[in-house]
């Protein structure tokens, strides 16, 4: 899958959870989960779990703490997609 | 500095899983202590969300002492849990500290408070017709702004909410920062704030 690939399911995938809509809209790769598009903490599991179910993948809970950003995100999948 | 956290969570914006969506839900929240301790809570759904709320709250709790991580919770750990009394009661462990947690549950809303020591604060939960996270923390900004106010006769005109670099919230009086221990928290229609007294 390519990266532009991954960052549409990305993008699909936090969408219900965003606070901030007009973040979303103008979403890069560089935008923090949390401080950016004001995704409440508490969602951040939830966005585990499905991007665990979408690309039948685990993620370590030490990696969740690098899931900061969308990059992030996106190379934390890439990396256990390999 | 008393460390306040605090953490609400709206029972109708909670995601409805299944018992294997749990499960992994579970993995990824609690200890394998935990699972030990406090596996019936741990499987009773709205206990499962105050245990996570507590987690959440002693987070921001930590984060005032010092934390520089995101919030992981499995890097909090619930020592200890009291069901007995009206809210429940628990010590919640982050590297060498320990943070004591109280939480109310409600039939719309779970509410946990956490501190280092049990000093005055004033706590007040705020319902929200939107959901927007703008327009709710305008609302619980304003909330607090105003009680503070009251209590300490500042010119409203002059107080302001703003966060730091690690997201923790403050007063400010002038643009000058207030030594008050301020949290707070949003969740679907709910919002809450704690400030030291």
């Amino acid at each position: 899958m390519t990266r532009e690939a991954l960052l549409e399911k990305v993008k699909e995938i936090i969408k219900p959870y965003v606070g901030d809509g007009e973040a979303f809209d103008n979403l890069t790769e560089a935008s923090d989960l949390i401080n950016d598009l004001k995704i409440n903490s508490a969602h951040v599991v939830d966005i585990v779990l499905d991007i665990e179910s979408e690309f039948d993948i685990m993620i370590d809970d030490d990696a969740i703490n690098d899931m900061t950003t969308v990059a992030s995100s996106i190379d934390l999948i890439q990396s256990k997609m390999e | 500095m008393n460390a306040l956290g605090n953490d609400i969570v709206d029972l109708d914006h909670v995601k409805e899983g299944s018992d294997p969506f749990y499960k992994r839900f579970n993995s990824h929240v609690f200890t394998a202590p935990e699972f030990s301790r406090f596996r019936m809570q741990i499987e009773n759904p709205r206990d499962r969300w105050a245990l996570w709320a507590i987690k959440e709250s002693a987070y921001k709790s930590s984060v005032k002492l010092g934390n520089r991580n995101r919030f992981n919770p499995k890097s909090m750990e619930i020592a200890s849990l009291d069901c007995s009394g009206k809210e429940m009661s628990a010590v919640v462990r982050f590297g060498n500290s320990e943070i004591t947690a109280t939480c109310a549950v409600e039939a719309e809303y779970i509410y946990a408070t956490s501190f280092i020591a049990p000093n005055n604060f004033i706590s007040r939960i705020l319902t929200n017709s939107s959901t927007d996270y703008y327009t709710q923390s305008s609302l619980v900004y304003t909330a607090a702004i105003e009680q503070l106010s009251q209590l300490k006769n500042f010119d409203i005109s002059q107080l302001s909410i703003k966060k730091d670099s690690n997201q923790v919230p403050g007063f400010y009086l002038d643009n000058n920062l207030l030594e008050v221990d301020l949290s707070i928290t949003h969740h679907g229609h709910f919002s809450a704030y704690i400030f030291g007294t």
